[in-house]
């Protein structure tokens, strides 16, 4: 399965990680992208970690970053500080896709 | 492959609204939802709804409003959102 | 019919039960709450992969 996870607020940390961590483990393929408050997830060390997970994509929307004041100057290089581009594609190449 | 996407618009419904038409970047089709609720016709999401008109993007609600929303009763809004692939509530 | 699985982010909601009422007489639903977890991760990604349609809330 290719799920892909939507992630608009910063309230469900935990969640995105175990369900990463589950999905990664069990072989499926990742999406994740992050837009409006998920953004702020990127200030915690273990959401930005799941970037090194087999088989993921992490994105983000550098709009709502910028507009948050997310700092994204020292994330890893393997997450990509998109566009609503990569949700499109996100949602275009999932199987299934949750919102958290 | 092209795939049908619904967007449930909630509390945040200028960014949902923004979401929504970046969601048509890859040719996929998105029509939007709102339940329970009217259209936010702001400052905030006008150039947004439209972009969504000019995409000729559908709009569904199950509360009658203005002419840019389909009314859908919420029996058939429940039934239509499972034609969809992905169903986004935001 | 249809599996259908609603994931309730936040815990119930009104929304939500509008939605699932309907669906739930007509399709084989589940509906998982992330605040009051009865399964584990690894069921939940399985729940998602073996569903027709997820709808989180």
């Amino acid at each position: 399965m290719k799920l892909g996870i939507l992630i608009t607020t910063d309230r469900h940390l935990d969640q995105i990680i175990h369900i990463s961590n589950a999905a990664s483990a069990k072989g499926h393929e990742l999406s994740l992208f992050a837009m409006n408050e998920g953004t702020r997830l990127l200030a915690f060390p273990e959401f930005a970690e799941l970037c090194k997970l087999d088989n993921i994509i992490m994105s983000l929307c550098h709009h709502s970053a910028t507009e948050l004041g997310v700092d994204t100057s020292d994330i890893s290089k393997e997450i990509v500080i998109g566009s609503q581009f990569n949700n499109a594609m996100m949602n275009n190449q999932s199987d299934k896709v949750i919102v958290l | 492959m092209s795939k049908q996407i619904a967007v449930i618009l909630r509390n945040r419904q200028a960014e949902a609204l923004r979401m929504s038409i970046g969601l048509i970047l890859m040719d996929d089709t998105v029509d939007i939802f709102i339940l329970n609720n009217h259209l936010d016709r702001s400052d905030k999401t006008a150039l947004n709804i439209e972009t969504i008109q000019e995409m000729q993007m559908n709009i569904y609600s199950n509360v009658v409003q203005g002419d840019e929303v389909a009314y859908l009763a919420t029996a058939a809004m429940a039934d239509k959102l499972l034609t969809y692939d992905h169903v986004l509530a935001y | 019919m249809m599996k259908v699985l609603h994931i309730l982010n936040d815990g119930p909601d009104s929304d939500a039960e509008h939605i699932i009422t309907h669906h739930s007489e007509h399709h084989e639903v589940e509906v998982i709450d992330l605040t009051a977890m009865r399964i584990s991760y690894d069921e939940l990604v399985e729940r998602i992969e073996q569903c027709d349609k997820v709808i989180s809330w």
